[in-house]
């Protein structure tokens, strides 16, 4: 009992040891762009190990306002689009998921394999066409062409997410709630939602993060300086025709991160809350 | 494979006996109605938002279209122009080996982890965050600049392999190696396939555990009778639109390589070069064409997938 | 049209930017405009009438954007009720969305190409001709020189107007040619010059140090070499011919080939990885290669980069062909022909003031390169950095023996990725020079559509 008590404990400090190893592996280049954010601009290049010969705060400082406005509203930009986007892809994918997943209709499979054919395309030669349909209803410069599109279920990518996360759940768990006499809207609001949880908070993390880093479709859509999101922003500490400011461009991509990471934090809580821990019962 | 609660059936079609004796018909009237009241803002977006464009770049495809003229029909030469184009040759060659390389180590990556964590380590927020982290970052316009860190002349990797005596090239700068450090980058943001393998290892419920238990299964018998069926379909998920992801892949290389797919197109991903004969040759006839015949093999590719899914994907809605 | 005439009885006036065209045209023209010289008022005129908003877009990185910003704000401060909406990207995400917009119908009023872009939008009509506001309307181009108007010409039109010329040059480091013991470039230095300088600074510096980056990549050097053949890339009329012949090719990489393998650049591998890097990080700016080919107004960039490790300096990129020559190659201001005839009549007044009132003149500095009109050089001469002084002279310098790049045709934008795909393949071994050659012509005639 008591070699295999310390056996374990082995086991469990060479898994941390093997995990702690790659955490630095996987934030090595993390952790070089932090290192560099605090190096004065000339010496980011000139000095590339680790430790900075000088600690400044210039870049966070100096990058806060380089630009034509300050960093604040690239944030609320960037925070709009993504929390609207959020909201619309878990209402419009989720409805449209348990449809697909549970409920039987004609033309099922059909609208399944339309779905699926709508990921397959390349974005970039739909950009045009869409481009000129958004500009024809006067949606240039606003946060239409980035948010509309969620609420109509366009990320097809979350509807067979949840497609699948549905079909993973026992048929007896929305059976109960059908013979205590659920329509299928009660079934999808009181037992299919709570129950796909931690497919729900994938959905809103990938959500939040893929339209926080979003960077093609804004630039198309967004001209006017003043609906420019983070990305956009950053973008401009760098041309290839002239100077860069690196500096200013690490110290805006780690505050860029923050609220990425935030949400992340936030919505992981949901990840571990699914069926495992709240049980199936009741 | 001993299945107790699990059937192997997986044609996408849910059960067919309702459960409630109401009549059949009234039941299934009120269930397809539903269905088309929750498809709607879908049916909504496909009409108005992604089936014009869709369509749009189909007729495209068979017109000569310099973005800034009017297109002109032209008929079926963007294909045939297509097959004697050395670099769409070579664009399917690097995009081919990319997607069968980085696809199945990403996921085994991501799986791996992804067990490891679910079993309860401590310190599994602050893993699951570093782990995920490269993820955020994946789509940035550093990653050019961080990855010269890393697989440059000068990076980190040869630092290390200096260690060992070893001098190793630039492996961004050498042709023979530039794709692999993609591979590497696409691993690296192994992140977002990790967190849905949780997510579908946090929804089983833990009662099928127990009843194992109870069997007398030990953890290997729980995990091959338990949990990787319940997992497939989240497996299915993840191979499918990973496949489709790096099929369709183009900001590692555009960034990395500056947009140029280089060197000497040794990591020319498929859209990377249907982007540059849209948006910088203006030749968004051909671009079209392009994206249909990739359409058509993602396509095919996906079909192939869920036929051999019936084979090994078991869901939890069929009996 | 006299100018044009001028123009062709004056073939030598095409190699002269920085010139005015000569005392007399430009005060005949003045007269004519009825302009004074210093037109800050010109179009106060035109945008009295409340509410006029111009669309104005540019490429750059923030430290740009700020100087568009100081000038748009000064230019709105002293034309009321004009607005001007700006929209401004890095040089490859600009050259992204400009064709999505002009394809919507919805692209800015005002916007910046090169010769190497202008063909696609001139080709469909979609600039304005710049002549049709010069007489007696708001833009004064009197004092440009010849050449430069001709240079911003597609097909007789005035599509686009010179706001900074650039020559890509051979920027040296004048310390580590002194540290090698060897004699700095002089203007009329020729290949087998740059040759032996090479092989001997990479045999004078300590080891890991070569005399010059590789340059085989490179389409305007390339371009450099066929001007002074009295060739080009492209037909300098725009039209769908390649100007060259694969003999010219093969020449070209042949040199770079033999100069690599004697040791005197650096190698391909080392070339790719640079070729996307920043600025900052490439061999040249770490000191790490003697020489190195760019455009001359980045010699501030990469003064900045080198730091106190070296000065740096500029020579012609050196003579392979028949005589001394130079390209020049230009960032240009459009005017969107879509545009309403008041909102272009406005954006024509706000490129007046952009190019010629001194105050604008002198935020913006030698941003782009040396300016087609005198009279911008002259506001800006007084206060100009030692670096940019370095760059304004070594123009003048070369002013003689400089060619402006002709607009390219449609499809050529494939020529830059051509030129580095092939010229990489030389130095990797994977093509004879001969073959390159052969495909250099026969791919970039084909992207453009020669019969």
């Amino acid at each position: 009992m008591a070699g295999d008590h310390r056996a374990s404990r082995f086991r469990r400090l060479m898994t941390h040891l093997a995990l702690l190893t790659l955490s630095v592996v996987m934030l090595y280049p993390v952790i070089w762009m932090l290192s560099s954010s605090f190096k004065p601009q000339e010496e980011i290049f000139r000095n590339q190990g680790l430790i900075p010969w000088e600690v400044t705060l210039d870049n966070y400082v100096e990058g806060w306002n380089a630009l034509q406005y300050g960093f604040e509203l690239y944030f609320f930009n960037s925070l709009v689009v993504a929390v609207a986007a959020v909201v619309g892809n878990i209402f419009s994918c989720s409805l449209a998921a348990y449809a697909l997943a549970r409920l039987r209709f004609r033309a099922r499979r059909v609208v399944l394999a339309i779905v699926l054919i709508t990921i397959m395309l390349p974005y970039h030669v739909v950009v045009v066409p869409q481009y000129i349909m958004f500009s024809s209803f006067g949606w240039v410069n606003t946060f239409w062409p980035l948010i509309l599109p969620k609420f109509l279920a366009t990320d097809a990518f979350f509807i067979f997410l949840m497609v699948q996360f549905i079909r993973a759940l026992p048929r007896e768990l929305d059976e109960a709630a059908t013979i205590d006499g659920a329509g299928p809207y009660r079934t999808y609001w009181k037992v299919i939602l709570p129950l796909t949880m931690p497919a729900m908070a994938t959905t809103a993390i990938f959500t939040f993060i893929w339209t926080w880093n979003d960077f093609f479709t804004p630039l198309i859509y967004l001209n006017d300086p003043t609906t420019h999101t983070v990305p956009l922003a950053l973008r401009s500490f760098l041309d290839a025709t002239g100077e860069s400011s690196y500096g200013s461009l690490f110290a805006m991509s780690l505050l860029g991160l923050g609220p990425i990471i935030g949400f992340f934090i936030v919505a992981q809580r949901y990840l571990i809350e699914g069926i495992a821990t709240t049980g199936v019962k009741g | 494979m001993t299945q107790t609660t699990l059937s192997r059936r997986t044609v996408a079609e849910p059960p067919l006996d309702p459960p409630v004796r109401r009549t059949r018909s009234a039941w299934a009237k009120q269930e397809e109605r539903a269905a088309w009241v929750m498809l709607t803002p879908w049916l909504l977006g496909l009409v108005a938002i992604t089936a014009v464009p869709m369509v749009a770049s189909l007729v495209l495809s068979f017109t000569d279209y310099r973005l800034l003229s009017s297109p002109s029909w032209v008929g079926l030469e963007n294909y045939v122009r297509l097959l004697d184009d050395p670099r769409f040759t070579k664009a399917i060659g690097v995009t081919f080996r990319y997607v069968f390389v980085s696809v199945p180590l990403q996921l085994a990556f991501a799986l791996a982890l992804a067990l490891l964590l679910n079993r309860g380590v401590r310190g599994l927020r602050f893993y699951r965050s570093a782990f995920y982290l490269p993820s955020l970052l994946g789509a940035s316009v550093t990653i050019a600049i961080l990855w010269r860190q890393v697989f440059g002349s000068e990076g980190i990797f040869n630092a290390l392999l200096g260690l060992f005596g070893v001098n190793g090239p630039s492996w961004i700068g050498n042709p023979d190696h530039a794709l692999g450090t993609l591979v590497v980058l696409n691993v690296w943001t192994f992140g977002s396939p990790m967190v849905i393998f949780l997510a579908g290892l946090r929804q089983i419920p833990r009662e099928y555990y127990e009843a194992a238990a109870v069997d007398g299964a030990g953890r290997l018998s729980q995990f091959f009778r338990v949990t990787l069926p319940l997992l497939t379909p989240v497996v299915f998920f993840n191979v499918i639109l990973q496949f489709i992801h790096a099929f369709q892949a183009f900001t590692p290389s555009y960034i990395v390589s500056g947009g140029s797919g280089g060197p000497v197109d040794s990591t020319l991903f498929y859209t990377l070069y249907l982007y540059q004969r849209g948006f910088t040759q203006f030749e968004m006839g051909y671009a079209s064409a392009m994206a249909w015949i990739l359409l058509l093999i993602i396509g095919v590719f996906t079909a192939a997938n869920f036929v051999a899914s019936r084979y090994w994907v078991f869901y939890g809605d069929e009996k | 049209m006299e100018a044009k005439g001028l123009l062709m009885s004056l073939p030598m006036n095409r190699r002269l930017f920085l010139h005015a065209a000569g005392v007399s045209l430009a005060g005949a023209t003045l007269a004519a405009a009825g302009c004074t010289p210093r037109p800050t008022s010109g179009g106060a005129g035109g945008g009295a009438e409340g509410g006029t908003t111009v669309r104005a877009a540019w490429w750059g990185g923030d430290v740009r954007h700020a100087k568009f910003n100081a000038i748009y704000d000064l230019y709105s401060q002293r034309h009321e009720g004009v607005s001007i909406a700006r929209e401004f990207a890095d040089y490859g995400s600009y050259f992204e969305r400009l064709p999505t917009q002009f394809a919507g119908g919805n692209a800015p009023d005002l916007l910046h190409v090169t010769e190497r872009q202008v063909s696609d939008y001139a080709s469909r009509g979609q600039l304005a001709d710049l002549r049709s506001f010069a007489d007696g309307g708001p833009l004064d181009l009197s004092l440009f020189s010849e050449a430069s108007l001709a240079a911003g010409e597609y097909q007789g039109t005035l599509v686009m107007l010179l706001v900074g010329a650039t020559i890509p040059a051979t920027m040296y480091n004048a310390a580590l040619f002194a540290q090698a013991g060897v004699a700095e470039p002089g203007l009329d230095w020729t290949w087998d010059a740059f040759a032996s300088a090479c092989l001997e600074l990479a045999a004078n510096l300590p080891e890991g140090s070569l005399g010059s980056t590789y340059q085989a990549i490179s389409a305007p050097t390339f371009e450099t070499t066929l001007v002074q053949d009295g060739k080009s890339l492209f037909a300098p009329d725009a039209s769908a011919q390649l100007n060259f012949d694969a003999a010219d090719g093969e020449r070209w990489f042949r040199l770079w080939k033999e100069l690599l393998d004697a040791g005197g650049c650096q190698t391909a591998e080392q070339t790719a990885e640079d070729s996307s890097a920043p600025f900052e990080d490439t061999a040249f700016a770490q000191g790490n290669t003697a020489m190195h080919v760019q455009n001359s107004n980045q010699l501030v960039t990469f003064q900045t980069a080198v730091g106190e490790a070296g000065e740096l300096a500029l020579a012609p990129f050196p003579q392979v062909g028949g005589a001394p020559a130079s390209l020049v190659i230009g960032s240009y201001v459009s005017i969107n022909a879509n545009a309403t005839d008041e909102v272009a009549e406005e954006a024509a007044s706000i490129v007046d003031f952009f190019v010629n009132d001194p105050d604008a003149n002198r935020i913006f500095g030698l941003e782009l390169g040396v300016p087609g009109n005198s009279n911008w050089v002259e506001a800006v001469e007084a206060e100009l950095e030692p670096v940019d002084r370095k760059v304004l002279e070594f123009a003048q310098a070369v002013e003689a023996q400089s060619v402006f790049a002709t607009p390219r045709p449609s499809g050529s934008s494939r020529a830059d990725s051509l030129m580095s795909e092939l010229g990489l393949a030389v130095g990797f071994g994977e093509l004879d020079p001969a073959a390159a050659g052969a495909r250099l012509v026969d791919e970039l005639a084909a992207s453009i559509g020669a019969s």
